[in-house]
């Protein structure tokens, strides 16, 4: 894919993939690193990929960056989130970092889900498509999931 | 109140995201030329791979539809023979056997060459030959369909089956045929070069078998060579009944011709290419008896491969034919 596209598309999508990989890696570093290598790897990728499917490429190449990252063993040297917080917290609000780290309890599975549909903006049915999910499984995520953040963060709360 | 966690997630989560400088950043690096030449060289490499692929996918389909396209042909060629008639009857029968003997032995002078009964009779194997081939094919377009036979899972073994049977056939055809007459004399001889090998035939009209050491040479030539005589292998195989000698060999090595009383057999003496390019060359063959006396065959080769006789030997032969004219003479039907 030329230079051109792929810089078009880290305008749109760059904030996205950043938060996706920040939602498995629970560190902004190396979801910044996930993020960069991502958009690099999509210059690999024939420019015959239409747009509607360069984000859903980046979320998983960008999911699958941050797996490979917390199987390797730098992720065993770095500091774990509540000591990143207390070190260097890009969060004054403290009920905004519970809520984060609320987040970041729930299941993997309905994190990416609700980054695409709460914050993103996403409609349900968009949400599924990106995700390659089922309408109904997507509803159903979402919807769980938001059950779950709620009683995960007056936990984080008390 | 109860305070909605998915807003303040919201809220918090739009927090995280790029800064300014850190955009600029991360596209200066993939907007980098190296970064470019990095991945397009990448790019490359993996487009080539795909082409790669795809002319393996096209030629091996192709190969694949060729391979498919051969197996079947052969299991329907396979199929189609095993439903084949047997052939049994004999192609060349002993009046047409006898006609190609009366041909060349009803001439004036017999040439002694090519032209000679033991050749003719060689002629008429290959004839025999191919109409036997002729045979089986015509036999194989007229043969019915067996759609119920089951044998259909060895389809190459009843193939190889069905030709051992007609080289069996054919065999037993060559037996039942009557042996050839030969010219009636102790030592009779047609002789003939083929391909570089000197053939000679060599009769025992004597009531008691014969053995002889055998060796051949050229005496005339200061280059002489000698040869061992062989048994041809069509003689083996194909005229064993006609030819009822043997050769073996003895304790020392050397060669035993053995003839049975009233046999005759052929031999055969490869001749080296330098001999054969000479001529007059005076060809020797030299019988050696277990008891008795040596016999000696004197035979002049010419240029052309050709072995002529000399003259004398050339009439001996014809005075020991005509001194017993032999039964397709007799026949009449030259």
């Amino acid at each position: 894919m030329n230079q051109e596209r792929v810089a078009a598309s880290f305008q749109a999508n760059a904030d996205t993939v950043l938060r996706a990989a920040w939602h498995l890696t629970g560190d902004r570093g190396i979801a910044e690193d996930c993020t960069q290598e991502a958009f690099l790897r999509l210059m690999q990728q024939p420019d015959s990929m239409t747009d509607e499917h360069i984000l859903p490429w980046l979320l998983r190449t960008a999911k699958n960056l941050a797996k490979d990252y917390l199987r390797s063993a730098e992720h065993s040297r770095t500091v774990p989130l509540e000591e990143h917080d207390a070190a260097g917290d890009p969060f004054a609000d403290a009920s905004a970092r519970a809520a984060l780290r609320a987040v970041m309890r729930l299941p993997e599975k309905y994190r990416l889900p609700m980054q695409l549909h709460f914050v993103e903006g996403y409609t349900i049915d968009e949400t599924a498509r990106l995700l390659h999910l089922r309408l109904n499984t997507a509803a159903s995520l979402l919807r769980r999931g938001r059950k779950l953040l709620q009683k995960a963060y007056e936990e984080e709360m008390i | 109140m109860k305070t909605d966690a998915l807003e303040v997630y919201i809220r918090a989560e739009k927090q995280i995201r790029l800064t300014a400088e850190q955009r600029a950043e991360m596209l200066a690096v993939i907007g980098s030329p190296a970064a470019a030449e990095q991945y397009s060289e990448k790019v490359y490499r993996q487009k080539r791979r795909e082409i790669r692929w795809q002319r393996i996918e096209k030629w091996g389909g192709i190969a694949a539809v060729l391979t498919l396209v051969f197996c079947i042909g052969f299991l329907v060629r396979a199929g189609i023979r095993q439903n084949t008639v047997q052939i049994t009857a004999p192609a060349v029968s002993e009046a047409d056997l006898s006609g190609y003997l009366a041909h060349f032995a009803g001439k004036e002078t017999v040439h002694i060459g090519r032209e000679t009964p033991a050749y003719a009779y060689q002629q008429a194997r290959r004839s025999q030959q191919e109409d036997l081939r002729q045979m089986q094919q015509d036999a194989e377009l007229n043969a019915p369909r067996d759609s119920t036979y089951s044998g259909r899972f060895l389809p190459v073994l009843w193939w190889f089956t069905e030709r051992c049977i007609v080289e069996q056939n054919a065999l037993q055809t060559l037996k039942e045929c009557e042996p050839l007459p030969v010219p009636a004399q102790l030592l009779g001889r047609e002789y003939c070069v083929e391909d570089g090998i000197l053939y000679m035939t060599v009769a025992n009209t004597a009531d008691t078998p014969l053995d002889w050491f055998a060796e051949c040479g050229i005496t005339s030539d200061k280059t002489g060579f000698h040869a061992e005589i062989t048994m041809p292998q069509y003689a083996m195989s194909w005229l064993k009944d006609y030819y009822s000698g043997s050769i073996n060999a003895d304790a020392t090595g050397r060669n035993v011709l053995h003839i049975p009383a009233h046999g005759c057999m052929e031999i055969a003496v490869p001749v080296p290419a330098e001999q054969r390019d000479l001529t007059e060359q005076l060809l020797t063959l030299n019988f050696y008896p277990v008891a008795g006396e040596k016999l000696s065959y004197h035979i002049s080769l010419d240029s052309d491969e050709q072995v002529m006789p000399r003259a004398e030997e050339h009439r001996i032969l014809r005075m020991a034919v005509e001194a017993e004219p032999a039964p397709w003479e007799k026949s009449g039907l030259s």
